[in-house]
């Protein structure tokens, strides 16, 4: 208990994201501050989806898991009837936007519940991968115990600065995405600013990185096309790897900072929804006279607006409740197999 | 020198002292069948140096050296035996036991089918076939053992290599039936490890740790028990208990390619470099040339930085096997790691046409 409340002391103190960062880069830093990525982690006690849901039950087979409040925290536990397993909820993993799952720490490891918060239904509903896992007992149904380094990758991604010294750690963090996480050096270049050393405040601008250098720095954290690519999975449960989807895409170059993550993303600000704010990055390369400047791509025949909409169709993954948007750029067909 | 010299002395003092050569040989057989292996070595020696060249006795300097686990001598005195009678079947089963006990499998399997051709014999095909097992050439194992599974239908050892075999080779329903003939015998470690193998193939991996475990209960020396139980905990997520297993497996049997190769597998999966190689470099002595070992080496050095050993090897491994997606994928990785994009896109563009292939295939397969 006492090391949460470090740790949540400690979070707490780097709650701004990136404070000193701010200071010059007002704009992103208070744009970023509310994005997904910003709250991609929060503690049991913080998370606002559980704050917002004081009792979530789920039951299957003999087993009846919930999530219920208990002034500050939250509380994880699993039953068979006979037996109960409790323990609070440690922390919350995603912002919410299709869903959140949740970890909890026993006998020094960290578990990942078999169950998921989503959004689309405001409901408990099986963890992806979970469904199908043997539950002999409360204690094989309550969880799935990470690895060290796997908790470390799943920390590592969705906190900042997150410090391991043995045991199940870590021991201090800064919860969601912070500047430091894509601008290598930035701490650096803050201190360097700081005391008006020039050469010491270089750092790399990442607005003019190819296409493949930034997917690489984006799949620092969101799984690279070869790693999808050698590993899988395959087929539509694969849709969730944009990077993947996007670099198998027929009009992706890797040179090309045309089809870069960042020409239609920005990752300081929330997920563009409405299909003709994209329009402008596909015309970048489709518009009309795109062909005469020797680019060998053609205009779209049939429309010149929401391209989006057709070229890069919304697959559901049901066990995630959850559309999300293929970023396999390419011309549909009636009835087509899902494009590995 | 010095211990030519030292043999030299002892020679000499064995003459000084009168005694023939035949008198040492006798001296040293009685010593070996005594037990004194340290005087029969001795002696040996002794008697190679005074007396006339012999491949019998080279052979039994070499058993009473392997006796003392001294094997890469006991090897280079079979080979000498060798060069005097090349096609010796006693020397040869020796050469291959020793080859065998230090993991040189491959160099066993060779020796052991040259005895097989002048003298074959129901050790000589369970040798064989045990290697072949080790080196997961499990249709070969089944071609060896069904004619002796004619012969003695109930033989323990080639039931359970057989059985093993089969669903290896994901022959299931013979396999069941071998099993089947195993368990009339009664409860055995090696009845569950096989009742686990096929639950394992079949997708049971809750089933077949429980097997395992039981196995592993009835006998913990069961070969193969833990590196089986450590694939089941692998499929269901627990790879830190996996982990334990192999290791444990390699406490029990250090030439466990199994275990070898999955704990190098997940050292690799949690960015323990060194301790990967260091297990792969184990596999590759075990299964030497193995394209799936050296495709994780080059992986291994690619998430190193070493650009350039991982590109040699992969670019070796996808001229071998033009159809191994995962290598070109890493190839083109490597590439746009060197800055060389063309190679990189050129790469990238032969893993979509294979993924696009396979998924045709599946959908193909799926639609029969």
């Amino acid at each position: 208990m006492i090391l949460w409340l470090a740790i949540l002391g400690q979070a707490l103190a780097l709650a701004a994201p990136g404070r000193e960062c701010a200071d010059c880069h007002r704009a992103e830093a208070a744009a970023q501050a509310s994005t997904p990525m910003a709250l991609a982690l929060a503690s049991g006690g913080d998370a606002a989806i559980l704050r917002g849901h004081t009792s979530l039950r789920f039951q299957a087979g003999p087993y009846t898991w919930s999530i219920r409040r208990e002034g500050p925290r939250s509380v994880y536990s699993v039953s068979d009837g006979t037996t109960t397993l409790e323990a609070p909820v440690a922390w919350a993993f995603g912002a919410g936007v299709m869903g959140q799952t949740y970890l909890f720490e026993r006998n020094g490891a960290w578990y990942e519940t078999p169950v998921s918060w989503f959004a689309a239904t405001g409901r408990l509903d099986w963890t992806l991968g979970h469904a199908a896992r043997p539950r002999g007992n409360v204690e094989e149904a309550a969880g799935r115990r990470l690895a060290p380094e796997e908790a470390q990758r799943c920390f590592g991604c969705h906190s900042a600065g997150a410090a391991w010294r043995g045991g199940a750690g870590p021991e201090s963090l800064a919860p969601g995405v912070r500047c430091e996480q894509c601008h290598e050096g930035a701490a650096r270049h803050a201190a360097a600013v700081e005391r008006g050393d020039e050469a010491g405040a270089r750092i790399a601008k990442l607005a003019g990185t190819g296409s493949e250098d930034l997917s690489n720095l984006c799949g620092k954290c969101h799984p690279r096309w070869d790693e999808i690519a050698a590993n899988g999975p395959h087929g539509p449960l694969n849709v969730r790897f944009q990077i993947y989807r996007l670099t198998s895409s027929r009009c992706y170059d890797s040179a090309d900072v045309r089809i870069a993550c960042t020409a239609c993303h920005d990752p300081h600000s929330h997920v563009v929804r409405e299909a003709a704010y994209y329009d402008r990055r596909c015309l970048a390369c489709h518009g009309e006279g795109k062909r005469a400047a020797g680019s060998g791509v053609k205009p779209c025949p049939k429309a010149a607006r929401d391209c989006i909409t057709c070229h890069m169709p919304k697959v559901e993954i049901p066990e995630l409740h959850f559309r999300f948007t293929d970023h396999r750029i390419r011309v549909t067909r009636a009835g087509e197999r899902y494009p590995d | 020198m010095r211990r030519l010299i030292f043999a030299l002395v002892l020679s000499a003092a064995a003459v000084w002292a009168g005694q023939k050569p035949e008198e040492i040989l006798k001296d040293a057989i009685a010593r070996h069948q005594a037990g004194d292996i340290e005087a029969a070595i001795r002696l040996y020696r002794e008697y190679l140096t005074a007396g006339p060249p012999s491949a019998l006795i080279l052979s039994n300097l070499g058993a009473a050296l392997a006796h003392q686990g001294r094997y890469a001598e006991a090897i280079a005195e079979y080979e000498n035996a060798l060069r005097l009678e090349p096609r010796n079947p006693q020397v040869l089963l020796n050469l291959a036991l020793a080859y065998y006990k230090t993991g040189r499998t491959a160099e066993a399997r060779d020796r052991l089918e040259e005895v097989r051709q002048v003298a074959p014999g129901y050790q000589v095909t369970l040798l064989l076939a045990s290697c072949n097992n080790r080196l997961g050439d499990y249709k070969k194992v089944i071609a060896l053992l069904e004619p002796l599974e004619k012969e003695k239908p109930e033989d323990p050892a080639v039931n359970y290599l057989l059985g093993s075999a089969l669903l290896h080779d994901k022959q299931t329903d013979r396999g069941a039936a071998v099993i089947d003939r195993i368990l009339r015998k009664g409860e055995s470690a090696e009845a569950r490890l096989l009742l686990g193998t096929a639950k394992l193939n079949a997708s049971d991996y809750a089933g077949a740790r429980a097997d395992f475990l039981k196995a592993l209960e009835l006998n913990p020396q069961v070969p193969d028990g833990h590196a089986s139980l450590g694939l089941a905990l692998v499929s269901l997520g627990e790879a830190g208990a996996a982990a334990d297993a192999f290791r444990k497996e390699l406490e029990v049997d250090p030439l466990n390619f199994t275990a070898a190769f999955q704990l190098a597998l997940l050292e690799k999966k949690a960015r323990h470099f060194e301790e990967a190689s260091a297990l792969l470099k184990r596999c590759l002595d075990l299964r030497p040339g193995d394209d799936a070992i050296r495709y994780q080496m080059a992986t291994g050095d690619l998430a190193t930085g070493k650009l350039d050993s991982a590109r040699e090897t992969l670019e070796d491994i996808v001229k071998k096997n033009p159809s191994f997606t995962e290598g070109h994928v890493s190839l083109a990785t490597v590439y746009y790691r060197l800055n060389r994009r063309e190679d990189g896109d050129r790469e990238r563009a032969l893993v979509r046409q294979l993924t696009a292939e396979a998924q045709k295939k599946a959908a193909a397969a799926e639609s029969r």
